[in-house]
């Protein structure tokens, strides 16, 4: 049959992958801490009919060969991690990271996720969640009787007391990765060190290249939407001429079908 | 037999080979760094008429030449500029000009003009395959968090230089490997600009592929055409020799 009713068919497909990331993105526009991801194509192999540099004559060789190509598929859909815009919420436990690194929680069965969204919560007992309940780590434990709790750009938390003190109740650590687009996501804003990604490497907020936090602000997505509906925009149509380029490929063959009456 | 069959059916498989080209091209209409195929075509078995109603019927008085059919004859890759889209990841790299980047996939240097490079584990850049990018001392490139890199290529920890500077080389005679991939003789680029937080877009020109397409689709039917005239022919003159 027709390479190219089976090369356009490919195109078609990574159109429609493509199309599924733009709605994921669209669709957590407004996701904490969400990091858009991005479809990255490429070609086939090219069968070839005809070698560059086959000798045709004598001291001449083809310039260029003959080839097919078979058409594209998705090798990659990669998060960027670029920063997201910070949205002030005034909650006291809305932090948001200006800047490289990660949250870390604790799962239920106790691995360590990591994470950009920074609405925390304070639990009954007083401790630093998420919104689905799991706990912040390093633990920080708030006492019941704090009026109001400050969080400085270099992660050290503090409550003040009834009694006008200001006791210092711990300090927020982030981590890094050498290649943050090698986390595995988990949904819930959630994501899993791979061997990709390198090992989680742990600091002090502010210092040595990580980012500071920022108390009553939230990070919202880094979805751009305008290059998003773009995006869509490309996809759709060239999902249209690959359609066409089937099409065609149906129309030779019908044309074939015809020559024997 | 009737040539004129044969020579229309080589024209048929030019215009399927026409046809695989542009679907592969449309595939790649998204595809970083790809660059359009062009099919050139032809003329084959030229052959010479004589008339051989002269005197000497050996040589025959020369009446010109002919073309009697049509091939496929080389799939050449056009390397134009693609359009250059920004897209603020630092690790993403698009060359304004000549040259590709140097890859290195199983111990052997290709070249890309892809480049969507990504951190690997231990910090080095890599394309989406996880094939090492190579520098100017053909040595993988290492670099610090929060890197910078130039038009040239020269990689920078803040404002001090690293030392290393990404290879962008010009391709003598570029061919195609695949998966974003070319392979071809080395030469010197001066003539680019490499622009951190860019793609560049395929050089793929939709509506000169749906022309072609269109060109491709009508000139199968009316060979088709041709090649059932000549079956009718073919047809008539068996039924007239069957009369006599």
């Amino acid at each position: 049959m027709l390479v190219s009713l089976y090369s356009a068919s490919t195109g078609m497909i990574a159109q429609q992958r493509r199309l599924d990331t733009i709605s994921n993105n669209l669709s957590n526009v407004d996701t904490t801490g969400y990091k858009a991801q991005r479809v990255e194509f490429q070609d086939l192999l090219y069968t070839p009919i005809k070698e560059a540099g086959t000798p045709v004559a004598q001291n001449s060789v083809l310039p260029t060969g003959d080839y097919v190509g078979h058409g594209v598929k998705v090798v990659a859909t990669n998060r960027i991690f670029t920063q997201g815009n910070i949205e002030q919420t005034g909650g006291t436990f809305d932090l948001a990271i200006m800047g490289d690194g990660f949250f870390q929680v604790q799962l239920q069965d106790g691995r360590i996720a990591y994470t950009r969204d920074g609405a925390f919560k304070v639990d009954g007992d007083g401790r630093l969640v998420t919104s689905n309940g799991l706990l912040l780590v390093p633990n920080i434990t708030l006492p019941t009787t704090a009026e109001s709790v400050n969080i400085s750009p270099d992660g050290i938390i503090s409550a003040k007391l009834p009694d006008g003190t200001i006791q210092n109740v711990g300090n927020l650590t982030l981590v890094r990765f050498v290649n943050p687009a090698g986390l595995k996501s988990i949904g819930n804003n959630l994501f899993l060190s791979t061997p990709a990604s390198g090992v989680a490497t742990e600091g002090i907020p502010n210092q040595d290249g990580f980012g500071s936090i920022e108390q009553g602000s939230l990070e919202k997505s880094n979805v751009d939407v305008v290059k998003e509906m773009v995006n869509m925009i490309v996809a759709q149509r060239t999902y249209d001429l690959n359609s066409k380029a089937i099409q065609t490929a149906d129309d030779f063959l019908r044309t074939i079908g015809t020559l024997k009456r | 037999m009737n040539r004129g069959l044969y020579i229309s059916t080589m024209g048929m498989l030019a215009n399927m080979a026409q046809l695989d080209n542009i679907s592969n091209n449309l595939a790649n209409a998204d595809t970083v760094g790809y660059k359009k195929d062009e099919v050139l075509f032809k003329a084959y078995l030229e052959k010479e008429f004589r008339n051989y109603d002269s005197n000497d019927l050996k040589k025959g008085k020369h009446l010109g030449y002919m073309e009697t059919a049509l091939i496929a004859d080389e799939t050449k890759p056009i390397i134009s500029q693609g359009q250059i889209i920004e897209t603020n990841n630092p690790t993403d790299f698009a060359i304004f000009g000549d040259g590709f980047f140097k890859v290195e996939k199983n111990s052997e240097i290709y070249y890309s003009r892809n480049g969507e490079f990504k951190l690997n584990q231990d910090g080095f850049l890599v394309n989406s395959d996880g094939d090492y990018i190579l520098d100017t001392n053909n040595q993988h490139i290492q670099v610090p968090n929060n890197f910078t890199v130039d038009e040239e290529g020269n990689i920078y920890n803040g404002n001090q230089l690293t030392g290393q500077k990404i290879a962008i080389v010009n391709l003598e005679k570029p061919s195609k490997f695949g998966i974003n991939l070319f392979t071809g003789n080395e030469l010197e680029s001066k003539n680019y600009k490499l622009i951190q937080g860019s793609v560049e877009k395929s050089n793929v020109d939709t509506l000169k592929e749906m022309v072609n397409l269109i060109n491709a689709n009508r000139a199968f039917e009316i060979i088709q055409k041709s090649v059932q005239t000549q079956d009718s022919m073919t047809g008539k003159i068996v039924e007239t020799a069957q009369r006599i």
